[in-house]
């Protein structure tokens, strides 16, 4: 899902760059004051940003379709600190990623959009919507992983079909788009749903506090 | 029955072992398999197609960008880290107290 320099049109840079910076500032907001209100929460944030770095480059090749890609761990992460959190978290990984040759300068905003807000947040409402409903830990965080990753790729083809496309042919590039991702993403997902149902289930079991101070489960649990 | 290591350690050596493997599978596969370029990349290619943009290395990858961004890099690690200074060592870390003052 990293969009390379030199892709995307100067008009979607701005507003990508735009989005992400508003949800940049609510959760430095959001930072400071979980921060505040418990001292644990900084390290448990810094352990994340470093999980979410390695996970979300951390290249796994699928032989059945000749290709390799990655897993997100950003709805990981939304469980454990929050969603907005994980935002700056997400941009905080993807701008060290430039240094590895993933992603570039311009397309920051971009890929934190797609990685950072549409992986975080729709894997975070699946997994609050299935909590809601009483299902158990481990199948609500491993549905959230799957979603969360599916919808970064899906959000990833949308914004170069919205960027490169014209009126007419914008849904037309992203099946295109989409063609190039899906086959090798779906069993990369699944292996996200995996990681991330075990994660939570052993957290749930083990130290359910963790989930209790999240800022999520205190809601939730 | 001796034990070795305590029920953390083996669950952390487990996952340990299983991320080692998987990246060396990964690697086994990269090697022998064919060339299993990044999704990014095939998309990329497809990009090329449909339009005239083509991807370009990184600003940061070239050897200029390289220095300037781990230049830029150390100097917000700096400030970020001299920020939480006070908060990590105190004060009165550099302050040398003098005898009898």
């Amino acid at each position: 899902m990293h969009i390379a320099d030199g892709i995307l049109t100067g008009k979607w840079i701005a507003i990508t760059y735009a989005i992400t910076i508003l949800f940049i500032a609510i959760g430095i907001r959001e930072i400071k004051k979980k921060s505040q209100e418990n001292p644990e929460y900084l390290p448990k944030l810094a352990l994340m940003g470093a999980a979410v770095f390695v996970i979300s480059i951390w290249h796994i090749p699928v032989p059945v379709t000749g290709s390799s890609s990655h897993p997100i761990g950003t709805p990981l992460a939304a469980i454990l600190v929050g969603g907005f959190p994980t935002v700056v978290i997400s941009t905080i990984g993807l701008f060290f990623h430039m240094f590895l040759a993933h992603g570039g300068l311009t397309t920051i905003g971009a890929n934190t959009l797609n990685m950072g807000i549409i992986g975080t947040f729709s894997g975070l409402f699946i997994y609050l919507a299935l909590r809601k409903i009483g299902l158990s830990f481990w199948i609500s965080a491993g549905l959230a992983g799957f979603v969360g990753d599916m919808f970064t790729y899906v959000g990833t083809a949308f914004t170069l079909a919205l960027s490169l496309g014209t009126d007419g042919n914008v849904m037309a590039l992203w099946k295109i788009f989409m063609m190039g991702f899906a086959f090798t993403q779906i069993p990369l997902a699944i292996i996200e749903l995996i990681f991330t149902a075990g994660i939570i289930h052993y957290i749930a079991n083990k130290k359910s506090e963790l989930l209790n101070k999240s800022g999520l489960g205190d809601r939730i649990v | 029955m001796i034990v070795l290591f305590d029920k953390f350690t083996r669950v952390v050596l487990i996952l340990w072992i299983t991320i080692i493997s998987i990246t060396c599978l990964g690697a086994f596969f990269g090697i022998n398999v064919g060339d299993l370029g990044g999704t990014d990349n095939i998309v990329e290619e497809i990009v090329v197609e449909v339009s005239e943009k083509e991807a370009r290395t990184p600003v940061s990858h070239g050897d200029r960008g390289e220095n300037v961004s781990f230049t830029l890099a150390g100097l917000f690690a700096g400030i970020i880290f001299g920020y939480f200074w006070i908060t990590l060592f105190g004060g009165d870390m550099f302050y040398i107290k003098k005898e009898g003052v």
